[in-house]
């Protein structure tokens, strides 16, 4: 056993492992590499500390760690990239057994592989804020007290709480074709409860994400969910229809986030029906997107800045083809789409350069200047909406799932009564082309990948049916 | 609270410690005992398991020597089911009795009872299936016969391009079984046209390499279902892109005739043939004109911006007076890069290789075009990009012959879109014929042309079928003039 296998311990002041540790290991399995040729290798190492609650007591809590290496050998002669051998045993027998697979593929391969492979493009890939040493820092006992804190309200309250708290770190490193060791370590924190009336009359929830935990504030996430949950009690039956809706910026965020995961998809935009598919050019004999065309409300931008201080994503990203910068983009500038992501593949042979745009799901969506009470006091009739759960898509473009959490009824400009859930199935494309109001964007809960979306006024919302959960 | 944390962590630390320690490696061949699998879905994953493990186990020869169809293929014909694959399918169908399966599992059983060789079972569990439908439920005996032909010709194409979901394992095909079923099949009342041809059509293909008689017989019978076509339904789409087939039909039933004309002259050969496809295509000069080969028709001259491996610059291509072969190089042809050494690419190669060998005078062109990157390249210079193609398919791959490369003009799609569009370049144009025979729409398309500079067959199963017959033909032609060339 070397010594990298100490990482595999938890007791270990290394969680996870840096850019030294990785330069190390990937040294030590290129000297396993046999027959000459080139050794590339990804490590993903990654460690996480979480605690979840529920009744207003912990189920749980842990600390965990793993690591992926990937190994591909290219034999002389030939430069293909290969599908990796992977493990997650760090031994001096596992990775040379791993290098021996990579080169046994390797072999198989190297008689009809041509030894032609566009170079990764030389960059200097930027170095977002994805690093706090405090969210690296949250122990056991923090997180522990951290609950305390956030149940104690909630349980003088007479509600119950369940909730989960997560703090992670992980380093990702790459060794491209022979170039220097790429290395970026990032954390991500989150924190969400739900508050529910014993008597399952109510619930509240609040959650927020952020790569720094200080920019979390838990307690103010308690008492959101606290006050959601007791002012949603005793929600009343309303009939299913088209109404206006205040979406709050979660709400938003899970309706939106399909929208992004479309934008991700230029090959699937251009040759598979769906929102972002103008058709078929029988003409061209190719298929062709939406690109240049006006798709939503022009007061809508959608973007994404790697550099944006609460966006920042790890800044390369690797399609098979070796890895390339993640670069800002703005995916849709007031109204119109500008911008669709491919890989390298795609740039090759589609557009004959070597310059793809990354594809990511962090995202910040432009706002307006209307405040959600603003919005309330200018509805005559409408819903509020605290978020949604469980949207899936139905069909290219449209989608359902329920309110969750705290709906309300507003009235002559006023929030008159709670009301109960409802199923809607509508489009968020649908959502962005009708349009009244917008709010101030703000960070929003996504531990996947962070995001900043405003509260939004919509009419003519498709509800579809009542449904009896709370 | 904090006490409760550490304990958790603890456990969970214990747990997972554990369970990565409980982790074995999965070994092939299937290590489990299969015996005591109670499902016929646990069977069919295992011995797919198991024949992918044995058949990815010989190491690849580079070699020109490949036969036509590869070994592992050829053997497919006669041979059965690797004897480890046939134990796991004989020890995990052990179980199950074609008398008394249930019968909601008739397909899966069905491959199960033929990997494991008991075709006794498969037999009584078919009967037992068929004595389930009404005497009047036309379209239900048509599925369970369906169903039943594939599962014992192995075959897993449908003609829509889905493959099916049952893993399937008849090796050799159940000829004799098969042709019976096809047969019982055609006579039910519901079954169109088009799944009658295709039946024919599988029971042929499955038997070419095994029982050449049984072949000729299925080809008759598919193409009689052609003949007997409306003019209506030979205007459809479903003959349409059943025309290639026909073609492979005919070739394949009157192969004998239509060689003695060509050894008369291309124009008898040109005649006999038009006969023959106007048959069954009927009168409707739309079909016969769209969907014909483009034979007895002058062959274009090639244009080239590089040529690659010509001793003459001074002669054009194809060249006069000799034997020609053109073949078309297509972007697509990028993927067989990735393929293995059984795909249809790397045979094909090989074919095209001993094809030279075999007639050394014979003149091959190979047509290729720039697209502004090549394989994972981009985006090198048109020079770059055709010595590319240059070292790719005359250095890498040794395809015999002149390389000829088209410079491709192009524009781009406005910003945002920007994607290149390529124009089309001469020699797409000149040899691309009426409405399906384009050029781009296939795969190594071939044309030979005899020395008139008359193109004489385009369609081939392969560069070893048929092909070489008639280069011969046509060189002993060129050699012994016949003695009335009026006609050609």
């Amino acid at each position: 056993m070397s010594g990298l296998g100490r990482f595999l311990r938890l007791d270990d002041s290394l969680r996870f492992l840096s850019r030294e540790e990785c330069a190390t290991l990937v040294e030590r399995i290129r000297g396993f590499a046999q027959g000459g040729g080139k050794t590339e290798v990804d490590v993903t190492s990654w460690w996480s500390g979480e605690l979840r609650w529920a009744r207003n007591r912990v189920s749980l809590a842990s600390d965990r760690r793993d690591i992926r290496v990937a190994v591909s050998r290219g034999l002389p002669g030939m430069t293909g990239l290969l599908s990796p051998v992977a493990t997650n045993q760090v031994d001096d027998v596992s990775l040379a057994a791993a290098v021996r697979a990579a080169e046994r593929w390797a072999h198989r391969m190297k008689y009809y592989r041509p030894d032609i492979v566009a170079p990764v493009p030389d960059f200097e890939y930027t170095k977002p804020a994805i690093w706090s040493d405090t969210t690296y820092g949250l122990t056991t006992e923090e997180r522990g007290r951290m609950a305390r804190a956030l149940v104690d309200p909630v349980e003088a309250a007479g509600m119950l709480s369940a909730g989960y708290i997560e703090v992670r770190a992980q380093g990702t490193a790459s060794t491209p074709q022979e170039k220097p060791l790429m290395y970026a370590q990032q954390t991500t924190a989150q924190c969400s409860m739900t508050v529910r009336d014993p008597e399952g009359r109510g619930s509240g929830w609040a959650g927020a994400s952020s790569y720094d935990w200080t920019r979390i504030d838990p307690e103010g996430l308690a008492r959101r969910a606290l006050e959601k949950c007791l002012a949603s009690r005793n929600p009343v039956t309303i009939e299913p229809g088209r109404y206006t809706v205040i979406l709050e910026p979660q709400a938003v965020h899970e309706l939106v986030a399909w929208v992004v995961s479309d934008l991700n998809k230029r090959q699937a935009a251009e040759n598979q029906p769906g929102p972002l598919n103008a058709g078929y050019d029988t003409a061209l004999r190719l298929g062709r997107s939406k690109l240049g065309l006006k798709v939503v409300d022009e007061r809508v931008t959608i973007s994404h800045d790697p550099m944006d201080p609460a966006l920042g994503v790890i800044p390369f990203d690797d399609d098979g083809w070796g890895p390339y910068p993640v670069q800002a983009v703005t995916w849709i500038d007031h109204g119109v789409l500008t911008a669709l992501s491919y890989g390298r593949a795609y740039a090759v042979r589609e557009l004959t350069d070597n310059v793809p745009i990354a594809p990511r799901l962090a995202y910040r969506m432009s706002g307006g200047p209307t405040s959600v009470e603003e919005m309330v006091a200018t509805t005559k009739r409408g819903l509020l909406v605290t978020r949604f759960w469980g949207v899936r898509p139905l069909e290219q473009g449209l989608f359902t799932g329920l309110t969750r959490d705290g709906l309300w009824l507003i009235e002559n400009g006023k929030i008159s009564k709670a009301v109960k859930n409802l199923r809607f199935t509508d489009s968020p494309w649908f959502l962005l082309n009708s349009l009244e109001q917008l709010g101030e964007a703000q960070p929003v809960f996504s531990p996947d990948a962070p995001a900043i979306v405003p509260p939004l006024k919509a009419r003519d919302f498709s509800f579809t049916s009542l449904i009896d959960a709370i | 609270m904090r006490r409760l944390g550490m304990l958790l962590s603890g456990l969970v630390l214990g747990l997972v410690t554990s369970a990565a320690q409980g982790q074995t490696l999965f070994a092939t061949p299937d290590t489990l005992d299969v015996a005591r699998y109670t499902t016929v879905e646990e069977c069919l994953a295992a011995i797919s398991r198991v024949k992918d493990s044995v058949e990815n186990e010989p190491e690849w020869i580079w070699r020109d020597t490949f036969p036509a169809t590869p070994a592992r293929l050829a053997d497919d014909a006669h041979a059965p089911l690797p004897a480890r694959v046939m134990a796991v399918a004989r020890r995990c169908s052990v179980r199950f009795e074609g008398g008394s399966a249930p019968l909601e599992n008739f397909a899966p059983l069905l491959s199960l009872f033929v990997a494991a060789g008991r075709d006794v079972e498969a037999g009584a569990l078919l009967a037992r299936r068929l004595k389930e439908v009404s005497p009047t439920g036309d379209r239900e005996r048509a599925a369970v016969l369906d169903t039943a032909i594939h599962v014992y010709l192995g075959n897993n194409q449908l003609p829509a391009g889905q493959s099916w979901p049952l893993p399937l394992f008849a090796q050799p095909a159940r000829l004799a079984a098969a042709e019976s079923l096809v047969t019982a099949f055609v006579h039910v009342k519901s079954v169109p046209w088009d799944a009658r041809f295709d039946s024919y059509g599988a029971l042929a293909m499955a038997a070419l390499s095994a029982d050449t008689i049984l072949a000729s017989r299925a080809v008759r019978e598919m193409l009689a279902v052609a003949r007997g076509l409306s003019d209506l339904e030979r205007r459809s789409s479903a003959f349409q892109s059943r025309a290639w087939t026909i073609n492979l039909g005919l070739m394949v039933d009157r192969k004998a005739a239509l060689l003695d004309s060509l050894r008369h002259s291309t124009a008898a050969y040109v005649a006999l043939w038009r006969e023959q496809w106007g048959e069954v295509a009927g009168k409707d000069s739309a079909v016969l004109e769209g969907f014909a080969r483009p034979i007895g028709r002058p062959a274009p001259p090639i244009a080239a911006d590089w040529w690659f491996g010509r001793d003459d610059s001074t002669v054009g291509r194809p060249v006069k007076g000799k034997v020609n072969l053109v073949v078309f190089l297509n972007p697509g042809d990028f993927s067989c890069f990735e393929e293995d050494f059984t795909s249809l690419c790397n045979r094909t190669y090989a074919g095209l290789r001993r094809v030279a060998q075999r007639f050394p005078t014979l003149q091959i062109t190979l047509v290729a075009q720039t697209y502004g990157f090549f394989d994972k390249a981009a985006p090198p210079p048109p020079d770059a990009e055709a010595a590319l193609l240059r070292q790719a398919w005359l250095t890498e791959r040794h395809l015999p012959g002149t390389l000829a490369v088209t410079n491709t003009p192009f524009w781009r799609l406005p910003a945002p879109d920007r994607r290149r569009i390529n124009r089309d370049v001469a020699n797409v144009v000149h040899y691309s014929f009426g409405r399906t025979w384009h050029v781009p729409n296939w795969i190594f398309p071939p044309f030979l042309i005899d020395q008139d500079g008359t193109i004489v067959e385009t369609a081939f199963r392969s560069f070893d079928a048929d092909l070489p017959e008639m280069i011969g033909i046509l060189l002993a032609r060129q050699v012994t003039p016949p003695q009335s060339g009026r006609d050609r």
